[in-house]
């Protein structure tokens, strides 16, 4: 499950029933000691995944060598298999975005990707896995599909895959394609970790919005039966960012992902 | 590719130059080096994207900053709250990892300035900024705050769940952190009662007559 502040005393009253957490580095960076001491107990109780935001792989100006040696130190403090940030960029000229955008999926900003996460491998000494993101530009100058690029980008980078179930079926939907035929050109071979999450469709508009605010819709959990079914991720992370429903509704979905993991032999 | 992205920074994060945009994508990519087909094509393309782009980045900001200024945001009502989140957001953009906490005091500033100095959720809002500006960071702090209504007092009392507003009262609050990473402490002082004293403002405000 994603770590959250609200979700804290039952994340600890419920340790039996979650199996490791994911923990937004930003929550952690700079913070009082109270802060510091929750985190220590996570880490006796938990393995913890550190989750970044902002270290901005895809700006092409590079990324902030202070935020990284930041980053580097919960990190090490943490002592986790990996891990993770996004495939976008939050950051240009001075101005922070505040929310994630894609770069255009062709061979420049593979190669932008690429120059920054290999500077973040050489200072942050665990293995980095990159997470897809929820599309809501499609940038001009895009010559690759989705699959292609993430292919290419895990082949240039060396780094792993955060694969979010939510964002690619988010993606899929407001294109009007079948998020299961896009999995065929997706490196599912490099798969470390899942995401899954709610979302909703936003009136007028009629597309989905990946808001991390409700429970995970049911085309959702057949993308991710179809993922389990393809390939062996070490772990899936339940994203709930806001109004939170009782916490038995959480281990809920948590079960439900470990039964469709255990059906398809992906973990005990 | 870095003046692409400066130039969509622009874009995603300033209503004004994204409207000047798509009304004039010629005119606005040329100061910022794109040819006209550039424009043309990036205006044709993205330029709904872009709104709803900027719109889910004014839902997350409104998000965080009623997470952070509950009190605020309870007091000044959802319609108010929203409506004027977007004014302020139209003219402030926060940065850095603290961005939350910087936009809800900024936030915080701007409803104080549009209440006014008379209406105890000014006081309100400052008090609660003040209160959670440093949850977000260990650093060494220290507070003061002249409030015109007794706001700590008014909480205590379980004001917020009454129908009455706080009571008019010069008040002094006081914040400290002397270690680094340590905790806040909290000081009020409350000057005395002399003879009746009045609040205005508020959708629960009942005029806090004392002796009523």
């Amino acid at each position: 499950m994603g770590h959250r502040p609200a979700l804290s005393a039952e994340i600890f009253l419920n340790a039996d029933r979650i199996d490791f957490l994911e923990i937004t580095a930003e929550h952690f960076l700079d913070v009082p000691n109270a802060k510091r001491e929750e985190l220590r107990l996570l880490r006796e109780r938990f393995r913890l995944i550190p989750h970044g935001l902002n270290l901005s792989l895809g700006s092409a100006e590079g990324i902030d060598g202070a935020y990284l040696d930041r980053l580097a130190a919960l990190v090490e403090e943490v002592e986790p298999p990996w891990w993770s940030e996004h495939v976008a960029w939050t950051r240009a000229g001075g101005r922070e975005l505040g929310h994630l955008a894609p770069t255009p999926r062709n061979r420049e900003s593979i190669e932008v990707i690429a120059r920054n996460a290999a500077i973040a491998r050489r200072v942050v000494d665990r293995p980095l896995i990159l997470e897809n993101i929820t599309a809501t530009i499609d940038p001009p100058g895009s010559t690759m599909s989705e699959g292609a690029f993430l292919r290419a980008l895990v082949d240039e980078t060396g780094c792993g895959l955060l694969l979010d179930a939510t964002n690619l079926f988010t993606n899929a939907a407001n294109r009007g394609e079948d998020p299961r035929r896009q999995l065929d050109d997706w490196p599912l071979e490099s798969v470390v970790q899942l995401h899954f999450a709610g979302g909703w469709v936003e009136e007028g508009t009629g597309l989905w919005v990946d808001a991390h605010d409700h429970p995970t819709p049911e085309p959702v959990w057949a993308l991710m039966e179809e993922i389990l079914a393809r390939c062996a991720p070490r772990g899936a992370i339940l994203e709930r960012d806001g109004r939170f429903p009782p916490i038995g509704e959480l281990l809920s979905e948590l079960e439900r992902a470990r039964e469709l993991g255990r059906r398809h032999g992906r973990w005990a | 590719m870095k003046d692409r992205q400066e130039f969509w920074a622009r874009l995603l994060v300033e209503p004004s130059t994204l409207e000047r945009f798509l009304a004039d994508p010629a005119g606005t990519g040329a100061e910022h080096g794109l040819s006209a087909e550039e424009s043309r094509e990036l205006a044709d393309s993205c330029g709904e994207a872009f709104r709803g782009f900027a719109r889910a980045l004014r839902r997350k900001r409104r998000g965080e900053v009623r997470r952070i200024l509950p009190r605020l945001t309870r007091a000044l009502g959802n319609a108010t709250f929203d409506d004027w989140f977007e004014a302020h957001a139209a003219a402030y953009v926060p940065k850095g990892i603290k961005r939350h906490r910087d936009d809800a005091l900024a936030f915080a500033r701007f409803a104080s300035a549009r209440l006014g100095r008379d209406d105890w959720r000014a006081d309100l809002a400052r008090w609660e900024s003040a209160r959670a500006g440093p949850e977000f960071d260990g650093a060494r702090c220290f507070a003061a705050l002249r409030l015109r209504h007794d706001v700590p007092g008014w909480l205590a009392r379980g004001g917020e769940s009454g129908a009455w507003a706080p009571e008019r009262r010069a008040t002094w609050v006081f914040g400290i952190r002397l270690r680094r990473g340590g905790a806040v402490h909290w000081y009020t002082l409350v000057a005395p009662r002399l003879g009746r004293s009045r609040s205005r403002g508020g959708s629960d405000d009942r005029g806090g007559r004392a002796g009523r």
